[in-house]
């Protein structure tokens, strides 16, 4: 079956998890579509920022990663990813 | 603070900047693209056609709009090759009947209704009400997205908007009213009134429809699908009804196009407005529709500086007083609290 597209697969995946570390999404990404590297890496992150700020997922839980001076985060998806999921067919 | 609290909140920030960026950058792009988009007109075969005939007129809006279109789509396919995502887009239009349709449908009301709904208000009332009017569709748009999808436009957003179009209305006023009162004395000028309602509106549901497709799909891969619709509209559609019905010869108009200078201003201007669309696109999942448009519509400003950057033609003071509302209206949105704006819609 044809791949759906990056940002789909991505709610797809957090979907699925009751909550999932962007790094870890990170390494799905790549991994499924076959892009490894930083630019992939920090692409998928550009990505939860958008469906972060659009109310689809949710931070459950956040830590300081000092190494990175970075914010990291688990996401969830909230109810109303869930319904825009739902009107998009991606569930 | 933890340095947690303090990392998240400078991700937010960052976040909500980088939204205000893209909403800047398209709006820089837009006046630019003034310059090439009023530049062609003076080019073979456009400027031997006779512009007081609203046939003519139209006729050349329509051949200047689909190549345009063209031009971007050419500009945006180069895109997303360097960014790696001609295949992610490939995914994303062939979902025609639950993502792509709302670009499809977006792109009907950005295209043919505003970009011909201003060209209408351009050769039926006159230019500046076709600026005034276009500015108006963040209006249109920051209701959509709060009535349809929740989108959180706080008093100070709907201030900073309603500031915002003033000095849009500040930069072009002093010629309104000559152009009102000569409108008035013709009987077609209805055209350009519904003309210009048909912008605002066509820019204003554009965004909000967009916004939705936005939620689960790429913006530099949705921006794409849109303005492929676009050209399909234009070519598969609007030329082939202009070359049956129409009395004006669009097949040899559109091959007389085809010649350097008009094909250099054309790629000027689908360079500039296919990566004011990139921007535009890429703000509203940060800002929201609201905002994004808002910001955008500050092309006001930039249009009249690279115009006049280009023709040395320099504005009047009114400029300066609308350049301090737009200018106001912007900071007044820019500095509203993070914690309000941290998840664009009031779920």
């Amino acid at each position: 079956m044809a791949k759906i597209h990056i940002k789909g697969f991505i709610l797809q995946l957090i979907a699925q998890t009751d909550g999932m570390w962007e790094n870890e999404i990170a390494a799905s990404v790549c991994e499924e579509y076959g892009r490894p590297g930083p630019y992939w890496q920090g692409a998928v992150r550009v990505t939860l920022s958008d469906l972060y700020s659009g109310g689809l997922i949710t931070s459950l839980e956040e830590r300081f990663d000092a190494y990175g001076d970075k914010m990291r985060f688990r996401f969830g998806l909230s109810d109303f990813g869930r319904q825009r999921m739902a009107d998009t067919g991606l569930l | 603070m933890t340095t947690a609290m303090q990392a998240k909140a400078a991700f937010r920030a960052r976040s909500i900047r980088w939204g205000f960026i893209w909403a800047l950058w398209c709006a820089v792009l837009w006046g630019a693209w003034y310059v090439p988009g009023a530049a062609i007109w003076q080019e073979q075969p456009f400027v031997a056609m006779n512009m007081d005939d609203p046939r003519q007129f139209l006729t050349a809006a329509a051949v200047i709009t689909t190549l345009n279109a063209f031009s971007v789509l050419l500009f945006l396919f180069l895109w997303l090759i360097v960014l790696e995502k001609f295949r992610d887009f490939g995914r994303t239009v062939v979902q025609l009947r639950r993502i792509s349709k709302w670009y499809f449908a977006a792109a009907i009301f950005g295209g043919p209704m505003a970009i011909f709904g201003s060209f209408l208000a351009m050769g039926y009332v006159g230019a500046v009400f076709a600026a005034i009017a276009g500015l108006l569709y963040p209006i249109v748009g920051a209701t959509i997205a709060r009535l349809w999808y929740n989108e959180k436009i706080t008093m100070r957003a709907a201030l900073g908007i309603l500031v915002i179009i003033g000095g849009g209305v500040a930069i072009y006023a002093p010629g309104i009213l000559g152009e009102l009162s000569s409108a008035s004395a013709s009987q077609s000028s209805w055209i350009g009134y519904l003309g210009g309602a048909m912008a605002a509106l066509g820019w204003g549901v554009e965004g909000a429809l967009a916004g939705r497709a936005l939620d689960v799909t790429d913006p530099d891969c949705g921006i794409t699908v849109r303005f492929t619709a676009e050209v399909i509209y234009w070519l598969c559609l609007v030329m082939p009804a202009l070359a049956l019905f129409g009395d004006i010869d669009v097949i040899h108009l559109l091959l007389d196009a085809l010649n350097f200078k008009a094909i250099t201003l054309l790629l000027l201007a689908g360079i500039t407005f296919g990566f004011c669309y990139v921007s535009w696109y890429k703000s509203f999942p940060l800002i929201g529709v609201g905002r994004g448009q808002a910001i955008a519509a500050l092309y006001g400003a930039f249009a009249v500086v690279f115009l006049a950057a280009f023709t040395l033609q320099f504005p009047a003071w009114n400029f300066v007083v609308g350049l301090a509302l737009v200018v106001g209206g912007a900071f007044l949105m820019y500095t509203e609290k993070s914690d309000v704006l941290e998840v664009v819609r009031a779920l």
